[in-house]
C-alpha cells in the first residue's frame, strides 16, 4: 500500500503542469547558482595564481641580475633599484594566497569580503596597493549573490513549501482524503508515504542537478577533502530538506484550509529565513560591538614622526638599543632616509597590528556566539554549515590569518636585520626568502562543527514529526 | 457606494485576527528597525565627529616639518551619515566611510562596515526600508488575495453585483478598504519615523531632510499602490482564493528575491568589477607615457624649469626667489589629477553600467525602483557615494596646492627640503567640509525609478479595474 501511494503521488505530481514548470525553474536556478559560483572561483583563482607567478618571476629575475653582478641603475629616466636590496624586496608587497577549498563552489560566502590574498610587507600596509585597492561596486553586495548557497537556503524551502503546503488540506478540500481513508489505510501512513514521495523526488532533483553542475564546471573530484566535504554537504541539504517537509506537515496537521496553510508556511519561512537572522545579527553585534574603524586610523597616525627631522636621532637610538644590528664593516649613515623610513614604518606596523587584533578578536567573539545561536534558525545552521564546507566562511579564514601572521613575522625577520646591517642578498639568499604555503584546516574539525548542526536539524525535524503524529489523532476530515 | 464597500472591507480586516497579528508584528519590526537606525546614526555620527576632530588636531599639532612631508602624512576625510540613513542605510555598509587624503595619490574609500560582521549580516540587515520593501507587500498580499476570489467562492460576489453595484465601484471600494487598513499601520510608523529623525538631528538638518523624507513617502505609497493593484488583479482573475494566494506569493518571490539577485549577477558578468592590480598598472603606464600618449610628467618638468628661469630671468634654479620644489610638486599634482580623473571616471562608468542594468530590471519588479529610489532619497546610493569621493578629491587638490605653494613661496630652491612649516601653516590648511547634495539633485538622479514606480502603481491599479470589469461572477 505504502509504495502504491508513493507511486500514485509521483504520477499525480508529473501530471500537473504547474508543478513541472516549477520543478524546471528550480532546476535552472540551481544550475545558475552553480554556474555563478564556478565563475566566481575561476576569476579569483586566476587572479591569485597570476599574483604568485609574477612574484616568483620577479624573484628569479632579481636572482639572475644579482648573479650577473648588476647593482641597480641611477641613470635619470631609467631608475632601477639594486635587485639584491633587502629594502626594495621587503618593502614590496608579498602575497600569501588562500587557495579555494575543493568544494568552494557550494558558497561564495564571505570570500568577497575576507581577502584571499593577504599582502605581507615589512612596512605598514597603509602605503601599499592593498590599502589602495579599488573595491568592488558597493552595489554588488546589496542584493546578495546568486550562488548555490542562496538557492539552497532561500529557494529550496520555498519550493518544498510550494509542494507540500496543502499536502493534507488539498486532498481534504477535493474530497479525495475521505475516499482514501475509507480504505484500510491510516492517516499517518498516507501522510508519510506522500511526504516520502515528494522528499525523494526533490532530493533526487537537487542531487542530479548538482552532480551535473559539478561535472560541467570542472571541479576536481580527486582533490583532497573533496569527498568528505561533499558528503557533508549532501547530509546538510538532506537534513535541511527534511526540516522543511516536517514543518509543512506539521502546519497541515492543524487542519486549516489550504489558503491559511499557505499564509502560515510563508510567514514561518519569512521569520526563519529573513527576520530571525537579522535580529540575531543585531544581538551579536550588540554583545560584541566592533570598535569604530577610526581607531585603526588613529593607530596608523599615532606614530607621527618626520623622518627628515627626527630620523637621525631615532636611528642612532635604535642602533644603540640593538648593537647586533650594527653593520660589521662600515658605519651606517644616520641621515639615510630609507633607514629611518623602515624604522618608522615598523613602529606604525606594530601599532596597527595591535589594533587590528582588537577587531579580529571581536569578530571571532561574534562568530563564536553565532555558532551557539545558530540553533535558533535552521537557515542559520545551514548557512554556517555550507560556508564551513565550502571553506568560504570565517572559520577557515581565521585559520589562514594565523598562518599569514607567522609568515609576516618570518618575512620581517628575514629582511629587516639585513637592512639595518646594510647587507645585500646573496644569490643563494633568494632561495631562502620565506614563501607562504597554506596548510589546510583538518576536515575533522569541519566535520565536527557541521555534524552538530546536522544533528540539531534532524532532531528538530523528528520533533516536528512527533508533534504532527500526535495531532493527527484528532484530525477532522470535515 | 464606494465608501460603503471600503468601510465594509476595513471593518472586516480589523476583525480578522490574521491582519491584527501580522500588522502588529510588522509595526514592531518597524519600531525596532527605526530604533536601531537611530542608534546607529547617532553612534556613527558621534564617532565620526570625534575622529574628525582627532584627525584635525593630529594635523595641527604635528610640529615642525616640511609641508610636503606633512602632505605625505596627510589627513583623513570622513563620510558623514545622512539623517535619512536611519530609515534606509542603502550602500553605507558596503562603501568605504573614510578616505586618506595625501600627496600624489587619490585613494579609494576604505573601511566598509561589512568587513566587521559575521556571515549573519548576509541574511540582510534589519532596516525600516527593508521592512517596508519586503514585508509590507506580503501583508498586502495576505490582506487582499481573497478580496474577489473569496467573495466569489462564498457567493457574495453574485449577490452584490445583482443588487446593481457597479463593478468599478466594487474595485475602487476594495482599493480604498485595503489602503485604509494599511494606513492604520503606516501613519503611526511615519510619525515614529519623523520622531526618530527629530531626535537624531538638529532642527536645521531636520528641515533640510524633510523634502527628501516626503519624497521617500511618495515613493513608498506608489510601491504599495502597485502591490494593492496586483493583489486585486490576481484575486479577480484567479478562480479560487488558494490559486490567487499562490500566484501572489510566487510574484513576491520573483520580485523581491529572484530579480534583484539575478540582475546583480548578470550586471557583474556583463561589466566585470575592476581589479586593484589592473588599476595601478594602468596608473603607472599613464604616468610614464602621459595621459594622452605624449607629454609624460618628467618632460613637463623640464619645460616648467625653463618657464620659471625665463620668468625670473635667472640662469639656475638655485637663483630663483622661490622654491622650485614646490612648483614642481604642484605641477606633478596637476598632472596626476588628470591621470586620476581618467582612471576613476572609468571605474565609475563601470559601476553605473552595472547600476543601469539593474535599474532596467525594474521593468520586471517594482522592488527594484523602490529600492533605488529610497536609497537615493536617503542619500545612501551610488550617486551620493560618488559625490562624496569627488568632493574629497576636490579637497585633496586644494590641500596639496596649499602646501606646495607654501613651500614655493616661503623658501628658495637652495633650501630644498630644509624648510619647515609650523603650527600656523597647519592651522591655515583648508579643512574638509562635506555637504550632502540638495533634494533636487538627488531627485534628478531618480527620474527613471520614479517613472517606473508611477507606471507600476497606476498600471497595476488600472489593471485591477480592468480585471474587475471582466471577472467571472461564479
Amino acid at each position: 500500500m505504502f509504495t502504491k501511494i508513493i507511486k500514485n503521488e509521483w504520477r499525480n505530481l508529473f501530471a500537473e503542469r504547474s508543478f513541472l514548470v516549477l520543478a524546471i525553474v528550480f532546476a535552472v536556478l540551481l544550475g545558475f547558482g552553480i554556474y555563478n559560483g564556478a565563475k566566481w572561483i575561476k576569476e579569483r583563482s586566476e587572479k591569485s595564481k597570476a599574483l604568485l607567478v609574477a612574484q616568483e618571476k620577479d624573484f628569479a629575475d632579481k636572482k639572475e641580475k644579482t648573479a650577473k653582478g648588476f647593482k641597480g641603475s641611477f641613470e635619470p629616466g631609467n631608475f632601477q633599484p639594486d635587485p639584491a636590496s633587502p629594502y626594495s624586496i621587503g618593502m614590496g608587497l608579498q602575497y600569501a594566497v588562500l587557495p579555494f577549498s575543493p568544494t568552494a563552489i557550494f558558497a561564495v560566502g564571505q570570500s568577497d569580503i575576507l581577502p584571499i590574498d593577504a599582502g605581507v610587507t615589512i612596512s605598514s600596509i597603509q602605503r601599499t596597493i592593498a590599502a589602495k585597492a579599488i573595491g568592488e561596486n558597493p552595489l554588488s553586495f546589496l542584493a546578495g549573490r546568486f550562488d548555490l548557497a542562496f538557492v539552497i537556503i532561500y529557494l529550496l524551502p520555498l519550493f518544498i513549501l510550494a509542494l507540500s503546503f496543502n499536502i493534507l488540506s488539498g486532498e481534504r478540500e477535493t474530497g479525495v482524503l475521505q475516499i482514501l481513508l475509507s480504505q484500510p489505510l491510516s492517516l499517518k501512513n498516507l501522510l508519510t508515504a506522500k511526504v516520502t514521495a515528494q522528499f525523494v523526488f526533490l532530493y533526487a532533483l537537487v542531487l542530479i542537478v548538482t552532480l551535473i553542475g559539478l561535472l560541467v564546471s570542472g571541479v576536481n573530484f580527486s582533490a583532497e577533502g573533496f569527498l568528505v566535504r561533499t558528503i557533508l554537504w549532501l547530509a546538510v541539504v538532506f537534513a535541511y530538506t527534511l526540516f522543511w517537509f516536517s514543518l509543512a506537515v506539521f502546519i497541515n496537521s492543524f487542519g486549516f484550509s489550504s489558503a491559511t496553510n499557505a499564509v502560515a508556511c510563508s510567514a514561518v519561512w519569512l521569520i526563519l529565513v529573513l527576520v530571525l537572522p537579522s535580529l540575531l545579527n543585531i544581538l551579536v553585534s550588540a554583545v560584541y560591538p566592533v570598535p569604530p574603524r577610526s581607531e585603526l586610523i588613529a593607530a596608523e597616525r599615532s606614530v607621527n614622526l618626520d623622518m627628515r627631522k627626527d630620523g637621525k636621532r631615532l636611528l642612532s637610538e635604535h642602533y644603540q638599543d640593538h648593537p647586533e644590528l650594527m653593520p660589521k664593516s662600515e658605519k651606517p649613515d644616520l641621515n639615510d632616509f630609507g633607514l629611518a623610513f623602515v624604522y618608522v614604518q615598523r613602529l606604525i606596523k606594530e601599532k596597527m597590528d595591535e589594533t587590528q587584533e582588537k577587531f579580529n578578536n571581536q569578530i571571532e567573539n561574534q562568530q563564536n556566539l553565532v555558532s551557539k545561536l545558530r540553533f535558533l534558525s535552521p537557515s542559520i545552521i545551514t548557512g554556517e554549515a555550507i560556508n564551513d564546507i565550502a571553506g568560504t566562511g570565517l572559520n577557515r579564514h581565521k585559520h589562514f590569518r594565523s598562518q599569514v601572521k607567522e609568515f609576516d613575522k618570518a618575512w620581517g625577520e628575514f629582511f629587516v636585520p639585513k637592512i639595518y646591517r646594510l647587507e645585500k642578498l646573496s644569490v643563494d639568499d633568494f632561495d631562502k626568502i620565506p614563501r607562504f604555503k597554506y596548510k589546510e584546516e583538518s576536515t575533522s574539525e569541519v566535520s565536527a562543527r557541521v555534524g552538530l548542526g546536522i544533528l540539531v536539524l534532524v532532531l528538530m525535524s523528528v520533533g516536528l514529526m512527533f508533534l504532527t503524529f500526535g495531532k493527527l489523532e484528532n484530525y477532522r476530515l470535515e | 457606494m464606494i465608501a460603503k464597500i471600503a468601510r465594509k472591507e476595513f471593518t472586516e480586516y480589523l476583525r480578522d485576527g490574521r491582519f491584527r497579528w501580522t500588522a502588529l508584528i510588522i509595526l514592531a519590526l518597524l519600531l525596532v528597525s527605526l530604533g536601531l537606525g537611530w542608534k546607529n546614526y547617532s553612534d556613527t555620527k558621534r564617532e565620526m565627529e570625534a575622529a574628525r576632530a582627532d584627525s584635525r588636531s593630529t594635523w595641527e599639532n604635528q610640529g615642525k616639518r616640511n609641508p610636503h612631508s606633512a602632505a605625505h602624512f596627510g589627513v583623513y576625510a570622513f563620510r558623514p551619515k545622512t539623517p535619512l540613513s536611519l530609515i534606509d542605510s542603502g550602500l553605507d555598509n558596503f562603501s568605504g566611510s573614510t578616505i586618506w587624503v595625501e600627496a600624489h595619490y587619490q585613494n579609494p574609500a576604505r573601511n566598509r562596515p561589512i568587513e566587521d560582521a559575521t556571515a549573519l549580516q548576509r541574511f540582510g540587515e534589519l532596516t525600516a526600508a527593508g521592512v517596508l520593501q519586503l514585508l509590507l507587500p506580503l501583508l498586502i498580499i495576505f490582506l487582499a488575495f481573497d478580496a474577489f476570489a473569496g467573495e466569489r467562492t462564498s457567493g457574495t460576489l453574485r449577490q452584490i453585483l445583482s443588487i446593481g453595484v457597479k463593478r468599478s465601484s466594487l474595485v475602487f471600494g476594495k482599493i480604498l478598504g485595503t489602503s485604509s487598513a494599511l494606513f492604520l499601520l503606516l501613519i503611526p510608523a511615519t510619525i515614529i519615523g519623523v520622531l526618530a529623525l527629530a531626535l537624531a538631528t538638529t532642527n536645521e538638518t531636520l528641515l533640510s531632510s524633510l523634502p527628501r523624507f516626503l519624497l521617500m513617502c511618495v515613493g513608498y505609497l506608489l510601491y504599495f499602490g502597485a502591490f494593492i493593484g496586483i493583489a486585486l488583479t490576481v484575486s479577480a482573475w484567479a478562480s479560487t482564493a488558494r490559486l490567487a494566494l499562490i500566484v501572489l506569493l510566487g510574484f513576491w518571490v520573483f520580485t523581491c528575491l529572484l530579480v534583484p539577485r539575478l540582475a546583480n549577477d548578470t550586471a557583474e558578468r556583463f561589466y566585470p568589477n575592476p581589479t586593484a592590480e589592473a588599476f595601478w598598472a594602468k596608473y603607472d603606464k599613464l604616468r610614464k607615457e602621459g595621459v594622452d600618449g605624449h607629454d609624460p610628467s618628467n618632460k613637463k618638468r623640464k619645460e616648467l624649469e625653463q618657464e620659471y628661469l625665463k620668468k625670473y630671468k635667472v640662469e639656475k634654479l638655485e637663483d630663483l626667489p622661490i622654491n622650485f620644489a614646490g612648483i614642481a610638486f604642484n605641477a606633478g599634482e596637476e598632472f596626476a589629477a588628470k591621470v586620476f580623473d581618467k582612471l576613476y571616471s572609468e571605474i565609475w562608468v563601470g559601476y553605473y553600467r552595472q547600476e543601469n542594468l539593474q535599474k532596467t530590471a525594474g521593468v520586471l519588479s517594482p522592488f527594484i525602483p523602490i529600492r533605488f529610489f529610497s536609497m537615493g532619497m536617503a542619500g545612501t546610493d551610488l550617486s551620493h557615494t560618488e559625490d562624496f569621493t569627488s568632493e574629497v578629491e576636490q579637497y585633496r587638490r586644494k590641500f596639496n596646492r596649499f602646501l606646495n605653494l607654501n613651500i614655493a613661496e616661503n623658501s628658495t630652491t637652495k633650501d630644498g627640503y630644509k624648510y619647515f612649516g609650523d603650527k600656523k601653516v597647519w592651522q591655515e590648511t583648508p579643512e574638509f567640509v562635506y555637504q550632502i547634495p540638495d533634494t533636487s539633485w538627488a531627485l534628478s538622479k531618480q527620474i527613471w525609478n520614479l517613472a517606473l514606480l508611477f507606471m507600476w502603481c497606476f498600471g497595476a491599479l488600472g489593471l485591477s479595474i480592468f480585471e474587475g470589469n471582466r471577472m467571472k461572477v461564479l
